[in-house]
């Protein structure tokens, strides 16, 4: 199985590090993937983009097409999950910034993304799993991103698929 | 009685491990392992810290049924004896021998 990533620009990585992680290749966003945040009133039509935002603008936003979604503080809004299942675009899930929260800000911040993450596995969108990190402490192996997903209530099976096929998708096709 | 199966995990370090202070590194190490993991369930896992490859590259023993908790706890770790650290797992084997081809 090949996984595939994603950080940020500011994050310094070298090919030699991509390969001890287990990943195929990592992505940067922004360059390989923009982030477009729907709360400022922008839309990704045109580009590959994750949407990110929420209420009424990210609903709005993600009827316009997006490679994925990135809900914001993690709100559990079933209106919108609805109209992200009916275009089916995969939900982000970035694990740094559970690998890089403070005291009982990690706790809160993972049983959000657990909330999140069983309602939209059970209604059958696709998850995916990416780092997203700003810098090489907040970067996971593979094997760390699997474990952290289990964590948050994904099977292995969904949660080694969030790292190869839908990470791809969203990245390169 | 059943022999009691574990897994070794090889980890590379964000902070340098000295040789002379590898001791010292184990024991923080540990720390921050049970805080992350949880009094009861460490010790079923027993982590230990049995070889320094190189200067930030070391192999972590733990149980079988543990493994996984340790692999996660490792991402969670971000400071490491009051110095920030990061881990990296790299690869988990039943034997030192297989971990290191």
């Amino acid at each position: 199985m090949e996984y595939y990533d994603l950080v940020r620009n500011s994050c310094s990585f070298d090919e030699k590090l991509c390969m001890k992680l287990g990943f195929k290749s990592i992505a940067k966003a922004p360059g390989d993937i923009s982030i477009i945040d729907a709360d400022a009133g922008r839309s990704g039509k045109g580009e590959r983009s994750i949407i990110y935002g929420s209420g009424k603008r990210l609903i709005g936003a993600v009827k316009q097409g997006a490679a994925a979604v990135w809900i914001k503080d993690y709100l559990l809004d079933k209106q919108l999950l609805d109209v992200v299942y009916d275009n089916t675009i995969p939900l982000v899930f970035p694990i740094s910034d559970i690998v890089c929260a403070n005291g009982l800000q990690r706790p809160r911040l993972m049983s959000k993304m657990s909330r999140l993450l069983k309602y939209s596995a059970k209604l059958g969108i696709g998850i995916s799993f990416i780092t997203m990190a700003e810098s090489r402490s907040g970067m996971c192996s593979y094997m760390q991103i699997v474990e952290i997903a289990k964590l948050l209530g994904a099977d292995e099976e969904c949660a080694r698929a969030g790292l190869s096929e839908i990470n791809k998708r969203m990245l390169y096709d | 009685m059943i022999r009691e199966k574990h897994r070794y995990i090889l980890v590379e370090s964000g902070a340098k491990i000295d040789e002379r202070s590898a001791g010292a590194f184990s024991d923080a190490l540990y720390k921050e392992l049970l805080e992350c993991i949880g009094s009861l369930s460490y010790h079923k896992i027993r982590p230990k810290v049995i070889k320094i490859v190189n200067a930030n590259t070391f192999i972590l023993k733990t149980s079988l049924y543990g493994c996984g908790s340790v692999v996660a706890a490792l991402a969670l770790i971000k400071k490491v004896g009051g110095t920030d650290a990061y881990f990296y797992t790299l690869k988990t084997s039943g034997t030192i021998r297989a971990l290191l081809k």
